[in-house]
């Protein structure tokens, strides 16, 4: 047999196949495409803000005195986000006012950022970075959060937070790569990029860098992640294995985090969890509430690393549509097992 | 103008049948050729030929799904052109990347060559693409179906070369496997 009867066997392939294959490709292709739209849209909001503000700053010059006006800005197009825009500049320099809240239309649904709420701090410094690169020109802003490139790191990070966080249906997975026993690099991956969080040896989390595909090293990345996946093994471990150890939290910057034993693991089981379950859980777990673990982690969604003799047991929790609840259990910094599980699908294991 | 339309101007022997078609899926069974031949002249005059055949083959038949009944005559085409042309000057396209790719699955025993039942190798391969994920099916069918490039399908499949490369490596292995197992003498 010779390649070329393979070739020729393959013009008689099920249409069936053929379609799929077209379906496929089509689909995910189309899905890549919204990244650039969700750049777009953010960047839309931006600019929006900064129109919005020249607005009032323009009022403020006509009618001095008059401070504090709030302009707020609409579009019937439920794909463009729009922001209400209540900052408004200083006629005497280019500093920004914090606004009380920030509000972003997008995709049908409208996201509201309080001062008080710790999204605020990630949104907020991508507005002002961009207000104030905008100074000679407001195209400018929109250019700097279509090229990514031009992004510095920093403005990487907040503008990648937003955009992956708020990608509705995505939910990361993860593992981790310890390339020292100083550090461990925790992947996590939705199918936008990976991002990678580093972690010093007492798992305290110092850095976070979003990777996407268009990233020298993405592909390296990808090795290692595809090498951790194939190296697991597919049968889940028992949950007595688990109760066995002695559970207790150890990292915590907040000093009303000390460590405390874990109450009940008996009852991670498998199952479908409402965010109340996920509460219930998360504190059974951990032996902390929902409330105290947000307000020391921050964003939901980031790991909670609990130690048990030697092993470490990743909680993450996700607001982004329904609830669910990941765990992964690792050992020196490798992913040894992981279970996940999901509000709508049946837990699985990777 | 959807599929069924077109098949039916086929039917009723109405010149605009072909118009339609070329509107609709020209571009799509160029690039088909395209990819075979690396060619433009060669690849257009495929295209036309396709048209002609399924000018022929209607009435007859009535596809449900014209972009799969159009590509396999332009693929077998371009195919027939390509082997002629390569009797005399192999040439690099992306046919011949693909080709030296799927020697790995099989030897270059000729004394098998002519026991090859191709509509039964045909139905073993369906039958495995069956059992592969989308993502697995679409990469190989992009691959060795439409010959595209591995960067155009890793672009379309949001996927980098690398991982593309060795997803196929993992589908030609499994491949080789799976008609071993189905007897086939490679």
């Amino acid at each position: 047999m010779k390649s070329d009867d393979l070739i020729k066997a393959m013009n008689g392939l099920d249409e069936d196949l053929l379609q799929r294959a077209d379906a496929y490709r089509g689909r995910v292709y189309r899905k890549g495409m919204r990244i650039p739209v969700v750049l777009a849209s953010v960047a839309a909001v931006i600019l929006l803000i900064l129109i919005g503000a020249r607005i009032v700053s323009r009022r403020e010059n006509k009618a001095p005195g008059n401070t504090g006006e709030v302009v707020q800005t609409e579009t019937g197009n439920t794909e463009t986000a729009v922001s209400e825009a209540s900052m408004s500049k200083n006629t005497d320099d280019r500093s920004l006012k914090k606004p009380d809240r920030i509000h972003v239309y997008w995709q049908d649904r409208e996201y509201v950022y309080n001062k008080e709420d710790t999204l605020y701090d990630l949104v907020y410094p991508v507005i002002e970075k961009c207000w104030n690169a905008g100074d000679t020109a407001f195209g400018h802003p929109l250019v700097q959060l279509t090229m990514v490139d031009e992004i510095d790191e920093e403005g990487m990070k907040d503008l990648s937070r937003i955009v992956f966080e708020y990608d509705d249906p995505a939910r990361w997975s993860y593992g981790s790569w310890q390339n020292s026993p100083q550090n461990t690099y925790v992947f996590f991956k939705n199918r936008r990029g990976m991002a990678v969080v580093c972690q010093d040896q007492n798992w305290r989390q110092h850095a976070f860098f979003p990777v996407i595909e268009e990233d020298a090293g993405y592909d390296t990345l990808w090795t290692i992640w595809e090498q951790m996946a194939e190296a697991e093994d597919p049968e889940m471990i028992s949950e007595s294995e688990i109760a066995s150890g002695e559970m207790t939290e150890t990292v915590s910057e907040d000093t009303s985090l000390t460590e405390r034993t874990v109450p009940d693991i008996e009852s991670l089981t498998k199952g479908v969890y409402s965010f109340a379950q996920v509460k219930d859980i998360t504190d059974k777990l951990t032996g902390f509430s929902y409330e105290e673990l947000e307000k020391a982690w921050g964003v939901p969604g980031e790991p909670l690393i609990v130690d048990t003799k030697g092993w470490y047991l990743h909680v993450c929790f996700w607001r982004s549509g329904e609830y669910s609840l990941d765990v992964a259990l690792t050992r020196e910094g490798y992913v040894e097992k992981a279970l996940t599980y999901r509000t709508e699908d049946e837990p699985t294991i990777w | 103008m959807e599929d069924r339309e077109i098949v039916d101007l086929y039917w009723k022997r109405d010149e605009q049948a072909i118009r339609e078609t070329e509107q609709k899926y020209g571009a799509y069974l160029f690039k088909i050729a395209q990819n075979i031949l690396n060619d433009e002249e060669d690849s257009r005059e495929c295209v036309n030929d396709t048209y002609f055949k399924a000018w022929c083959s209607m009435p007859d038949d009535r596809p449900e799904k014209l972009a799969s009944y159009l590509s396999k005559i332009v693929r077998e085409d371009a195919y027939d052109v390509y082997r002629y042309r390569n009797r005399k000057k192999r040439r690099d396209s992306e046919m011949t990347l693909s080709l030296s790719e799927l020697d790995e699955c099989i030897s270059s025993a000729e004394t098998t060559e002519e026991a090859v039942d191709h509509h039964l190798l045909s139905e073993a391969i369906s039958r495995f693409l069956h059992t592969l994920p989308e993502e697995s099916i679409a990469a190989f069918v992009g691959r060795y179906y439409y010959a595209d490039s591995v960067k155009d399908i890793a672009r379309s499949l949001r996927m980098s070369e690398a991982r593309l490369k060795s997803l196929l490596f993992r589908i030609r292995k499994k491949l080789k496997e799976y008609l071993e197992k189905e007897g086939f003498t490679l």
